[in-house]
């Protein structure tokens, strides 16, 4: 999932200066789970936006409603008439995608979109997945390196790795301590031997935006007709 | 006026008692089953609502009837300050007390020091 | 066919000397000359390394070319951190163009470290990888399978670390770099002599020794607490309590630590394997010149 986490307070009041009418968006998908941007957060910073709008004078409207997923427009569309600021407590794709629903709204970021990862623990959420395009979790025991290795490295460890943790950090484990041992364990060291060439980086961000079209799903002419869409 | 979510089992015995007592017109309490069951945007709320600050009282930490939850309002308390502050009221509006049920000299004195902190920025207590 | 000093010494059975040479934060070329007048002849070759510690420094291609100006032998350091395949393969047929001929493939400090830890970070290719790419360049293409019609002359190293986790994989990556396209490697400085007396034996016993040239690093140190700072800060190193304790009762750290060096360089020369020492005196390089003349390893 995308976590995400709240942006400092002050930084949002900046934002909103020169508004009038604030929504505040929340989103019940992955800001919900990663506690950022769910129902609950929302509601929270619309209460903490009111409040500073009372106490210093500045006449906002503020009200807060939370959508199913703000990534997909069907959820988004019932509130495509609002007239105002929009605070998104969805991530940065909700944001865009409510932004490219209502053009001549002002959409503002209310959460600072980190990373694909997952819930480690209670409030803890880690990074898993650097979405390079070319999966390679068969080679490296289910451990990602670009994702979980600071120097995205695919034949690792370099040698700032010590008691299984990486240089940059010790809350950080060494990604390819890791590796080497699920590899031992899996009976899989063969994989250790063989080098791993230069990554083609190009099915990744690095190639440009990307836009994948699905084969089967996405329409042809028949079906765009059909709907209306042609 | 301060508001005080009490929790069930250590906050509303000790304000009751301390109500009994006297000295108290100032404070409106408010039940919860939890210490942590009052959300940041109801504590938030109540400042809208005509409360100058808000208590958050609760069992102490090794002895949560819900065996965490005071210590998640512990956090989440620190946070709401960090919150208050933030949108122009001082951090000090915002205060979790933990305390033992019979203990309403304690429930007493984080009333004071509320009153205080309230006075000190210039509220009404 | 040796393309480099250091080559034909390591290919003749001689032991091999190399140092380090940090290159200066601005362009103090005149001191970086100044340096390398005093330090002339008292290694085969001089690594220059590459935005060390990911501070920006004057990079070490311009260095490395600088000290061929003054008649010295450099290693040219290429970390994988700042530079693409297409920098790197642009930089090292630059650099060998103009006379460079060692090349030290490595990954190089996280920028966290650094005095720009804000930069985004390349690692475009890993020190394995960057191996792969520089022999393919030596051989005669370019990673995208064009012929070059003059090839860069390179020598190649690595590093290797016998001091960092897991301990048992570590000659396993060696081996992988020797696959890769390692000639030499030098690894981080031995303040460990039991650990690095095991890599060493498990490395023999791979016969790796016979298919790459493994230099041994040491570091003078001039008090405890530089010992204590190598064994605290330094990722990546294993520095014995002995050893701490020895400089702290020492009547003068500075000879003691000296002497010290004297002594590794002594035991490493004698270690099967080992077919040359690399010395890491980064502001204190005057004592390079003694430390090879003390341990009677000084080029001829």
């Amino acid at each position: 999932m995308i976590i995400a986490e709240r942006k400092p307070l002050p930084e949002v009041l900046g934002m909103l200066d020169a508004s009038n009418e604030i929504m505040v968006l929340g989103c019940r998908s992955c800001t919900a789970i990663c506690l950022a941007g769910g129902e609950k957060e929302s509601k929270a910073v619309c209460e903490a936006l009111a409040l500073h709008s009372e106490l210093k004078g500045k006449d906002w409207k503020v009200e807060t409603v939370t959508v199913e997923r703000a990534c997909e427009k069907e959820f988004l569309t019932p509130l495509a008439d609002f007239k105002g600021t929009v605070l998104s407590m969805a991530c940065g794709i909700g944001a865009q995608v409510m932004q490219e629903l209502c053009p001549e709204t002002r959409v503002v970021p209310g959460v600072n979109t980190s990373n694909m990862g997952a819930p480690e623990g209670m409030g803890v959420f880690v990074e898993k997945c650097a979405g390079c395009g070319d999966c390679i979790l068969h080679l490296t025991a289910g451990i990602c390196p670009i994702a979980r290795c600071a120097k995205s490295l695919l034949n690792g460890p370099c040698g700032g790795s010590q008691n299984g943790l990486c240089e940059v950090s010790k809350e950080t484990p060494c990604a390819w301590d890791q590796i080497v041992k699920a590899l031992e364990r899996q009976g899989r060291s063969d994989l250790l031997g063989v080098n791993i060439p230069p990554k083609d980086w190009r099915p990744s961000r690095s190639g440009g935006p990307r836009r994948i079209v699905s084969q089967e799903a996405a329409p042809g002419t028949a079906q765009r007709e059909w709907r209306g869409e042609v | 006026m301060i508001v005080c979510y009490c929790c069930s089992r250590s906050g509303m015995p000790a304000a009751l008692t301390a109500l009994e007592e006297g000295g108290l017109d100032d404070i409106i309490v408010r039940e919860v089953p939890c210490a942590c069951a009052a959300e940041q945007w109801e504590v938030l709320r109540s400042f809208r609502h005509g409360a100058d600050g808000v208590l958050i009282v609760g069992c102490l930490l090794e002895n949560c009837a819900h065996h965490y939850g005071s210590e998640v309002a512990a956090r989440r308390s620190a946070v709401l300050k960090a919150t208050v502050k933030d949108v122009g009221l001082s951090g000090g509006r915002v205060a979790m007390v933990h305390l033992a049920e019979h203990q309403s000299v304690r429930f007493r004195k984080a009333v004071e020091d509320m009153r205080a902190a309230i006075q000190e920025q210039g509220g009404q207590a | 066919m040796s393309v480099s000093r250091l080559q034909e010494t390591l290919n003749t059975g001689r032991f091999a000397v190399t140092a380090e040479i940090g290159p200066p934060r601005s362009c103090e070329a005149q001191h970086l000359r100044e340096m390398a007048r005093m330090l002339r002849g008292s290694a085969h070759a001089f690594n220059l390394t590459d935005n060390q510690a990911a501070n920006v420094r004057m990079s070490s291609i311009a260095s490395s070319v600088i000290c061929l100006q003054e008649g010295l032998e450099p290693v040219m350091q290429m970390t994988c951190r700042d530079r693409n395949r297409i920098a790197m393969q642009s930089d090292v047929i630059g650099a060998s163009a103009l006379g460079v001929r060692n090349v030290l493939c490595i990954s190089g400090d996280h920028q966290v470290f650094g005095n720009h830890p804000q930069a985004k970070n390349v690692y475009d290719l890993d020190s394995i990888q960057e191996l792969m790419v520089l022999r393919n360049l030596r051989e005669g293409k370019n990673w995208s399978g064009e012929a070059l019609p003059e090839p860069p002359q390179l020598y190649l190293g690595a590093v290797a670390n016998p001091f960092a986790d897991p301990f048992e994989y570590r000659v396993t990556r060696l081996a992988k770099k020797v696959d890769a396209g390692a000639q030499f490697v030098q690894t981080q400085c031995v303040l460990d002599l039991e650990r690095f007396k095991k890599f060493m034996r498990l490395a023999v016993e791979k016969g790796l020794h016979e298919r790459v040239h493994i230099i041994a690093g040491v570091i003078p140190l001039r008090s405890h607490k530089a010992a204590l700072f190598m064994k605290n800060k330094v990722a990546g190193m294993s520095v014995p309590d002995e050893l701490v304790d020895r400089l702290r009762k020492a009547s003068n750290p500075k000879e003691e630590g000296i002497r010290m060096c004297v002594e590794t360089i002594n035991e490493l020369s004698s270690i099967e394997g080992v077919h040359g020492v690399h010395i890491t005196a980064i502001a204190w390089e005057e004592i390079i010149p003694r430390l090879v003349s003390e341990s009677g390893i000084r080029p001829s």
